[in-house]
């Protein structure tokens, strides 16, 4: 596991998809952001993979996780989280 | 003269700001490349210009930067699809903008011409690519087999309609062939600066075309890779020109 919380991958996901801070939830799914479209998620993941030294890009499950929780679940199955 | 079928479209110029334009078949919609050369031309032309859209389809490139004080009144526009340059001239009306806009092919309409920005807003895809993906539904796309050669043409050709200080934009993707390109840059520009790249995940129509995607690929034809469990391309702007901006 990693020092990296929670609440630190929201801040960096919002900063990803260009929102305000607070706008995402750990219950929020992709449907509910304006850009969180697919080349929010491919800004989401390059994000994630500069906080988590470069581990994410090998993660291929990543590419479909279109909500907070999988996301979570994910970085949990990996000991990123 | 009037358009059937006619639609309306809204483009986000920015966060909270959106333009509404007219559009019709045939029409190229504004996509993520549109946003790059407006992002690219605000990042590089300081103040107003005499302004040629070049493949101007709705007119969005023009009227954003026209919208950001960008350019000199007239804006000049031109496109190959007659309702594209009715559709423009419709949208320049619309938001007050003063236009002189001409239907033809590439540089055609503008013989003897100069201006200080080009924009090439010209289709620049694999054409095979292009007949499948979701953005060129009945727009003319005659790019040829690695989508060089419209955007070669304008690079040969455009030294004539620039004046001596005067700046050419244009998008490279990677469903193209970009070393082709960007030679044949190097070859008419003294300057070719790279202002911007996106990376962008392949769209789902166009997964449903991997084996053609991964033949043209091996032979060179456009560039694909694959990260994130995602097949991605790029696009970049670039702007050329021959006189050394300090």
């Amino acid at each position: 596991m990693s020092n990296i919380s929670q609440s630190d991958v929201i801040i960096v996901i919002e900063e990803a998809l260009k929102i305000k801070p607070g706008s995402l939830q750990e219950n929020t799914r992709a449907e509910e952001i304006d850009n969180w479209d697919s080349l929010g998620q491919l800004s989401i993941l390059v994000a994630l993979d500069r906080l988590f030294d470069g581990k994410i890009v090998s993660i291929a499950d990543m590419a479909e996780a279109d909500s907070i929780p999988k996301i979570f679940d994910i970085l949990k199955q990996h000991s990123l989280l | 003269m009037t358009i059937e079928q006619h639609k309306e479209i809204k483009f986000s110029l920015a966060l909270d700001k959106k333009i509404d334009l007219v559009s019709a078949p045939g029409v190229f919609t504004p996509n993520l490349t549109t946003n790059l050369l407006i992002q690219a031309i605000k990042n590089t032309v300081s103040g107003p210009t005499k302004l040629l859209d070049l493949g101007c389809g709705t007119g969005v490139v023009g009227l954003a930067l026209y919208l950001q004080g960008l350019t000199k009144s007239p804006l000049y526009a031109s496109d190959l699809s007659k309702p594209a340059v009715f559709c423009s001239r419709e949208n320049f009306k619309r938001y007050g903008c003063q236009a002189e806009v001409r239907n033809g092919a590439l540089f055609e309409p503008w013989l003897g011409e100069k201006f200080d920005v080009i924009v090439d807003d010209i289709s620049a895809i694999a054409q095979d690519i292009a007949v499948v993906s979701p953005w060129f539904q009945g727009v003319p796309c005659d790019t040829g087999k690695d989508g060089t050669n419209l955007v070669s043409e304008i690079l040969c050709s455009a030294r004539q309609y620039l004046t001596d200080k005067g700046f050419l934009f244009f998008p490279i993707l990677s469903l193209s062939n970009v070393d082709i390109l960007l030679n044949v840059a190097k070859e008419n520009f003294g300057t070719l600066n790279r202002v911007i790249r996106q990376d962008w995940p392949l769209p789902a129509e166009l997964k449903l075309h991997m084996p053609l995607l991964r033949k043209l690929n091996a032979e060179g034809s456009i560039k694909l890779e694959e990260r994130f469990g995602m097949v991605l391309c790029y696009t970049e702007i670039y702007c050329v020109t021959n006189f050394q901006p300090v």
